[in-house]
């Protein structure tokens, strides 16, 4: 431990007396002859916490009392005092003095290690209030757990380095005068990786603070009014479960499930979306209240019991010649055995499971082990599921899957080939057929309308993210992909995202909004931009993905990972992008120009026609 | 085959890193005879009930006839005195014929069989495992491993294995004799625990094999030189090797720091780590106050200072005056010290 530089500084303000201090020691029976400690190395680290005196002239006691945030704080008063600014402290003339030199030598020695642009980006405050940023981090932004770069963690070199916290020395100036040449790390191992893995919580934890819906439920008659007069009429209809209410929930899978709905009431079905009232990332437990929440062709019914559902359309709906279909988007939320009765109850003549995620193969749907890498669903008895936060359950959660599908006997439809060869590979639930039906086909436009005469741009390449900032999503690549390009001419980053979600400063935020009204919004503003990459980072098997479908309409290319399922096929399919092994290969392509030498040879955009395909309605209009 | 039998060494405050072991090890071994040795009376109001069968005994270390052994506890602090016990619990286990003993400290977690070192004792009297099985290059490494080793020893002694043979018995007493003389934390006269006496043991005893598998137990003190790596098969490897059993070493204090410095962007192990706090939160046990221990405490619940522990171990004439050195009422080494030396109870 090096008290050298405080030492000689309490020194030369003669503010510690060994003699009077010694006495104090043997008067409270806490002297020990054989401790390798001087006096005032004792002090520094022990006698403070005992309320002992450095001289005469100082009371450790008295000058807590007077600064309660260094008690709260268990720092060393005597450091403090040294350290402080003067104006907070009031010191004696000759510590002031000494002060005043200390503080100037060490403030150089940050300055060039000190972001000042990073530390007002990140501090409103101090840039709102008009304080010098270095001299407010050097005086109380460490104690405030604030970092003067992004390359120091000042809370984690304090809970990583004892001495120094023991000491009450300023942590960054320790780093840059010996911490760093000794070998001490200047933040956690393990960079994004490691902030997801610690940030990785069980499915039930997850939702454990979800507001619970209050609604009062439907009664039983005026649901049955409601179900009755609503399929009244209807060559068939639908029912759908999936895990949030699509009407509420703007997204991929959520759009997809409004476009069906939207289809088979066009051929005259009545379509029912069954949610849980209160979601969950997890299969519900068995409860026989359990609640739903009902939506009838687009249009909110309430919440009701599922049983009282289930029975209602079970005796009053199901009659024979009727069509009726049964679409699972998303399991999660649900009892399982819950919706093989309603299955039995409705006999259904088309039963599908759409592989929108994987959650017929794990809680953990995105397939991500602890929510940084792909696993590949190994067996749920494996190691590898034992050390996942998805993993504990996982067991006991395919069995629940195993009698669902044993019992509704699925067609299985995959939006993605790609996604269909992994879940073949994955799972052994049983099924009745498989089939890939994309959400989308992109036709590419004859070469002739292919912007022909367009000069090759030479200006700054511009690369997006789209969404909001998930690690599912890739976010933690792209920041880490932000703060490698910071400063870098050859390119502009912009993040597309919904209104209010959060984004890194630096970065030029354009707000979107995809909504069933305005299917084209992403790929209008990637256009309109001029962006020429998105980096869609997702780490594990996209099973569709809207977005990577976008981007090219848009006419950008695309940067994504190798495990990212749809999205890597789709680049191979079009050759529109690159494929990369690994995060960090999405960093040097960047960095090392290779990006910007892929632009120079094909900006000039393919152009395409996109056919929808209207999901299971499509397909129940192609099997009639 | 005749089973294995294996034991843990502990106190109520480290119950539930014992029941990850034991639930780890159940995984792994469900024909294995666990035993659970506690160096600890139950907290008051706490009905100790063996939680889901998870150990097959439950042995009190008071029970074990020790000679004297009140006196001879009260010389050791919580760490002494768990690692101290291990070698008379070795050699009774021994001598109840068990044909093959494992101990396991209970800061560990299985995560494969332990096959290899079964077979091993067909053919070795004693395995051991080093802190490190190569060597560092770093300076910072090279002090917080391997000079840490010259200092505390050079085998982990949180897994020992023994066949009862003639060497396995002769090392058991031997090690059961050393630790009943000294197990202490007493660096300066060469001693530490339990761990530095097997020093000496490829040199005292035929027979004695060092199992190099870095898959065996892993820890922040070898972390330097080895790297997880996590599979879509759903193995855990350790340079290669499958992940046998991980020592969580002082996790949720100096291990999570040491663990950052040498795990750095091995990532893996953080997975690893952060899973075994999950697992000690799950087996968290209501009604054990935080660092509990009986013996930790003379009667009147005066917390014994580490002072007074270092007198008695080298004031005979206490030892041979106060019987039960724990009883604070009467003629008692407690009202003894308030008398004598009060310094020693901070006062």
């Amino acid at each position: 431990m090096d008290y050298f530089p405080i030492i000689e500084r309490i020194r030369a303000a003669n503010l510690f007396d060994d003699n009077f201090y010694f006495q104090q020691r043997v008067s409270a029976g806490i002297h020990d002859f054989d401790s390798p400690l001087t006096q005032i190395e004792h002090y520094l680290t022990e006698g403070y916490k005992h309320l002992l005196d450095p001289c005469a002239e100082l009371s450790t006691r008295s000058y807590l009392d007077m600064y309660p945030d260094v008690a709260a704080a268990r720092s060393n008063p005597l450091i403090h005092h040294i350290m402080q600014d003067i104006r907070e402290v009031g010191a004696s003339d000759i510590a002031l003095a000494i002060q005043d030199n200390g503080d100037a030598s060490e403030l150089e020695v940050m300055r060039p290690e000190f972001s000042v642009a990073y530390y007002l980006a990140r501090n409103t405050d101090v840039a709102d209030a008009g304080l010098d940023p270095l001299r407010h981090y050097y005086y109380t932004g460490w104690r405030e757990g604030r970092n003067p770069n992004r390359e120091f963690d000042t809370q984690y070199y304090l809970r990583a380095n004892e001495d120094v916290r023991i000491a009450d020395i300023h942590p960054f100036w320790h780093y840059l005068v010996a911490g760093r040449a000794e070998g001490r790390k200047a933040r956690p191992g393990g960079g994004f990786r490691r902030q997801i893995i610690d940030g990785a919580r069980e499915p039930e934890r997850r939702t454990a603070d979800y507001v619970r819906s209050s609604e009062i439920p439907l009664s039983t008659a005026v649901l049955t009014r409601l179900l009755v007069s609503g399929f009244k009429d209807k060559t068939g209809f639908v029912v759908s479960v999936s895990h949030d209410c699509y009407t509420a929930v703007v997204g991929g899978t959520q759009i997809l499930i409004s476009d069906e709905q939207k289809l088979f009431n066009s051929d005259g079905y009545g379509y029912l979306h069954l949610s849980p009232k209160d979601p969950r990332l997890t299969l519900a437990g068995e409860d026989r209240l359990f609640m739903v929440r009902l939506i009838l062709d687009g249009e909110l019914l309430g919440v009701a019991p599922l049983d009282a559902v289930r029975d209602i359309l079970g005796k009053e709906l199901a009659s024979p010649g009727r069509s009726i279909v049964f679409v699972v988007h998303c399991i999660l939320g649900f009892y399982p055995p819950d919706l093989c009765e309603l299955w039995s109850m409705l006999k259904p003549g088309y039963s599908y499971y759409w592989l929108h995620d994987y959650s017929s193969v794990c809680e953990g749907m995105q397939l991500l082990r602890n929510d940084v890498e792909f696993c590949g669903a190994p067996p749920a008895t494996s190691l590898a599921c034992r050390v996942c936060v998805y993993g504990s359950a996982r067991a006991s959660y395919l069995a629940s899957l195993q009698k669902l599908f044993e019992h509704c006997a699925f067609e299985v439809i995959s939006p993605s080939q790609a996604t269909l060869d992994l879940w073949r590979r994955i799972s052994d639930l049983p099924h009745q057929s498989v089939h890939v039906h994309p959400h989308w086909t992109l036709k590419p436009k004859p070469a002739k309308r292919l912007g022909k005469g367009i000069p090759v741009r030479t200006d700054k390449v511009s690369i997006a993210f789209v969404g909001r900032t998930s690690p599912a999503k890739g976010w933690p690549i792209y920041a880490e992909l932000a703060a490698a390009l910071d400063g870098d001419s050859r390119y502009e980053l912009y993040h597309f995202v919904d209104k209010g979600e959060a984004s890194l400063p630096g970065l030029q935020l354009i707000e979107t909004a995809v909504t069933p009204s305005d299917r084209d919004a992403t790929s209008r503003l990637l256009r309109e931009h001029g962006i020429d990459i998105v980096a869609l980072l997702s780490p594990w098997p996209e099973t569709f993905s809207f977005v990577a479908h976008e981007a090219l309409l848009a006419g950008a290319q695309l940067v994504c990972l190798e495990d990212s399922g749809n999205v890597a096929a789709l680049v191979s399919k079009t050759e529109r992008g690159v494929v990369l092994p690994t995060p960090e290969a999405v960093i040097d392509f960047f960095t090392s120009g290779a990006a910007v030498a892929r632009l120079a040879r094909s900006r000039a955009a393919q152009r395409y026609d996109v056919i929808q395909s209207g999901a299971t309605a499509s397909l129940v209009h192609a099997g009639s | 085959m005749p089973p294995v039998h294996c034991f843990t060494s502990f106190t109520f405050s480290y119950l539930p890193r014992a029941m990850v072991l034991a639930q780890t090890l159940r995984a792994a071994h469900p024909d294995w005879v666990f035993w659970a040795l506690l160096v600890d009376k139950s907290p008051p109001g706490y009905d100790f009930v063996i939680p889901d069968n998870l150990f097959d005994h439950v042995v009190y270390f008071s029970d074990l006839g020790c000679d004297r052994f009140l006196g001879w506890l009260f010389k050791h602090d919580i760490v002494e005195a768990c690692t101290a016990v291990k070698g008379q619990m070795l050699r009774e286990l021994l001598d109840k014929g068990a044909t093959k003993v494992v101990y396991i400290d209970p800061d560990i977690a299985i995560f494969e069989p332990l096959h290899r070192i079964v077979e091993l004792l067909d053919r070795h009297s004693v395995v051991l495992t080093p802190h490190q099985t190569e060597p560092d290059e770093a300076p910072g490494a090279i002090r917080d491993n391997e000079i840490a080793s010259l200092n505390y020893g050079t085998y982990n002694l949180g897994f020992i294995a023994v066949k009862n043979d003639e060497v396995g018995r002769k090392f058991a007493d031997w090690w059961a004799r050393r630790l009943y003389l000294a197990c202490y934390d007493d660096l300066p006269n060469g001693i530490f625990t339990d761990q530095k006496w097997c020093n000496l043991v490829p040199g005292l005893f035929d027979n004695v094999y060092i199992e190099r598998d870095p898959g065996c137990n892993l820890a922040s003190w070898n972390l330097s030189t080895r790297r997880i790596t996590i599979h879509r098969d759903g193995r855990i490897l350790v340079n290669g090797s499958p992940l046998k059993f991980y020592h969580f070493t002082k996790i949720n204090s100096a291990g999570d720091i040491m663990t950052d410095k040498y795990a750095r962007d091995n990532t893996q192990v953080y997975e690893v780590w952060n899973w075994y706090k999950r697992a000690l939160k799950a087996n968290n046990i209501d009604g054990i106050p935080p660092g509990y221990w009986h013996y930790g405490e003379f009667s009147n619940g005066v917390k014994i200072p580490r002072a007074a522990r270092l007198l008695f171990r080298v004031r005979e004439d206490l030892r041979q005056h106060f019987e039960d050195p724990f009883e604070a009422d009467g003629n008692s080494l407690y009202n003894w010290i308030v008398r004598e030396q009060p310094n020693l109870l901070g006062n």
